[in-house]
């Protein structure tokens, strides 16, 4: 049974549309990722799914239950929150039992579990505290053993790992999967960056300007961009415009890019390749360009490099002091080589 | 760098003096023994204590002055804390005019707002054939226009600064939008109200402009009784009275910063 469904949602905030004829279906226990920049609609949407905002058209299906209509307390989700959203008057003990308390739950039987949750997080020697004596870390916990102790149908996350700081990020990060996978949970997250939503996620869905571009895999969306906003957004892509002649590429200031381009049909086109993808050396085949930049990002090196008119980013794993590349300076002269299966051609 | 260290810390201390200076003397005052103020004292007493500790006029008048802050802030602070969850909640229409209504009696200068009241209860009185000047809940209502636009302010910044994402979490628990009001927003606002409490006493207590052509006999506040023996007698006794009502904020002050960190809000 599909455990979440979006049909035709879209919100309006007076002429504004925030979010357009949306169609999205989670099925349980999947972790899906809403993927997007600011403002794409994201965020409206998860709260759509919480009962914070209601949607201008569409339903919210939930488990089979439609809950278009009903409040965010009669729904039953789970949310994870970027500022974690602790109740700062009660301790740690009293945050994670607050669901159970809403739902009547006696005493020892909420005590019992309540224990059992931050066992699960890890912070049971921490039920006293209150929330400004944690750490941001234990705090995202608290939050996830308060979302979790429910047993949610759909667990919501809003850039949970935001906060955090990047060494803490990681550790909560598989934390959440941990949690997820094994209570079997249907998740939702909503973020902008890509790295956590590449990581944690079973389907990304990248959004953009309030719809959706494309849904898939990490490695649907990685290695097979519909257009060229996902293929710059997952992931890191040269976007050439040019077009198709003869066979060939040729960007707008008239260099060719090789490409598999004989059987595409002539015309306008963007030329798509990740910097990844792009050999560099000092000599032999391949493209003449000449480097006008150099980042060093400690593993990797970005490169700029110039062919003809056409500016290409490269990254390569940062040279040693044995590797030819190790002599390249802003000016040298270099070869780009590529296997052109790589490149994605979007009209 | 030490230079303009000890300099900032040598203006911070002019600072606190200027400030604490008059408050100092006023309470060393007190302790002169001489009835005209002069320097130096020609010898200390408690004489004066025991002059404003028996005379009627004082005694009533801190009652009177109690009873009425008291009230005034029993009935403004919940009536200001529902305005401020208005301002700072509701969709309503003219919210900056409703907010500058309810701040008016504290813009405008005290002696403009007491002589306005005191016409408008006359008119009131003629209409109703009721005395309101110089009565008990005549200075209660007058007071209450003081307690109100200082809970608005304060109650309104200490709402405005609450998260509104932990009231959401509340509601993603299963809270109820009354359970979210009275288990998470209000105790959220303890702070805020409390501080509202404070200062609306505060200033209650300590009205003169609002409170002088409001006041009869029987039925005078202790600012205005301190007013009136000024003008007959000018003797340290007044400064005994102000250093004990300085005991008197000072000591609540204190106490509720325990309960409440005072630091926070203000």
């Amino acid at each position: 049974m599909t455990s979440l469904e979006l049909n035709n949602i879209s919100k309006a905030y007076g002429t504004a549309l925030a979010v357009t004829d949306m169609n999205l279906t989670v099925e349980t226990g999947e972790f899906v990722s809403l993927l997007g920049p600011s403002g794409c609609g994201k965020t409206t949407t998860l709260r759509m799914i919480a009962g914070f905002v209601e949607p201008t058209t569409g339903t919210i299906v939930i488990n089979g239950r439609d809950v278009t209509r009903l409040a965010a307390f009669e729904r039953n989700t789970g949310l994870v929150f970027q500022s974690y959203a602790l109740f700062p008057h009660m301790s740690v003990a009293q945050n994670v039992a607050f669901g159970l308390e809403m739902r009547k739950i006696p005493r020892p039987e909420r005590d019992a579990r309540t224990v059992e949750a931050l066992q699960r997080v890890r912070l049971d020697h921490l039920a006293d505290r209150y929330p400004r004596q944690l750490s941001g870390g234990q705090q995202q916990r608290v939050a996830l053993a308060r979302a979790l102790i429910l047993n949610p149908d759909i667990f919501l996350l809003d850039e949970p790992l935001s906060n955090l700081d990047a060494k803490l990020r990681g550790e909560v990060r598989s934390e959440i999967r941990a949690l997820q996978q094994s209570l079997e949970l249907t998740t939702l997250m909503v973020t902008h960056d890509q790295e956590e939503a590449l990581t944690m996620s079973d389907r990304l869905v990248v959004m953009e300007a309030g719809a959706i571009r494309q849904s898939g895999t990490a490695r649907d969306l990685y290695d097979r961009p519909e257009d060229p906003f996902v293929a710059n957004f997952v992931g890191r892509s040269n976007v050439i415009a040019g077009r198709i002649e003869d066979g060939r590429f040729y960007s707008k200031s008239g260099d060719v890019l090789p490409c598999v381009a004989d059987q595409a049909p002539a015309g306008d086109v963007h030329f798509a390749l990740r910097p990844e993808r792009i050999s560099l050396s000092v000599d032999g085949e391949g493209l003449e360009a000449e480097i006008t930049e150099i980042l060093y990002l400690g593993p990797q090196t970005e490169y700029s490099a110039r062919v003809g008119q056409t500016e290409l980013t490269v990254i390569s794993p940062t040279p040693g002091p044995d590797d030819a590349l190790f002599a390249v300076r802003v000016g040298s002269a270099v070869r780009l080589r590529w296997d052109q299966n790589f490149v994605r051609l979007f009209h | 760098m030490r230079l303009s260290g000890l300099l900032y810390r040598g203006g911070i201390w002019i600072a606190y003096i200027f400030m604490l200076l008059p408050v100092a003397l006023l309470i060393a005052t007190s302790f002169f023994s001489d009835t005209i103020i002069s320097f130096p004292p020609s010898g200390f007493s408690l004489k004066w204590y025991h002059n404003g500790l028996t005379r009627s006029e004082f005694l009533s008048g801190f009652i009177v002055s109690l009873q009425v802050a008291a009230i005034a802030t029993l009935i403004g602070v919940p009536a200001g804390t529902a305005a401020s969850l208005a301002l700072v909640r509701s969709s309503i229409k003219f919210k900056q005019a409703i907010m500058t209504f309810l701040l008016g009696p504290i813009i405008v200068p005290g002696i403009v707002a007491g002589t306005a009241l005191y016409l408008t209860y006359l008119l009131v009185q003629n209409a109703l054939d009721q005395d309101i000047v110089g009565t008990l809940p005549g200075l209660i209502a007058a007071h209450i226009l003081l307690t109100i636009p200082w809970t608005v302010r304060v109650v309104t910044a200490g709402l405005q600064g609450l998260d509104r994402s932990i009231e959401e979490a509340a509601a993603s628990l299963g809270a109820r939008p009354w359970t979210v009001f009275g288990r998470i927003t209000l105790p959220m606002m303890r702070p805020a109200i409390v501080a509202a409490c404070l200062f609306s006493f505060i200033q209650s207590f300590e009205n003169l402009e609002l409170t002088l052509l409001l006041v009869g006999p029987g039925v005078t506040t202790l600012p205005i009784a301190m007013l009136n023996y000024l003008e007959f007698q000018v003797d340290p006794t007044l400064a005994a009275v102000a250093t004990i009502q300085i005991v008197v904020i000072a000591t609540m002050l204190i106490v509720t910063d325990r309960t409440v960190k005072l630091s926070r809000i203000v």
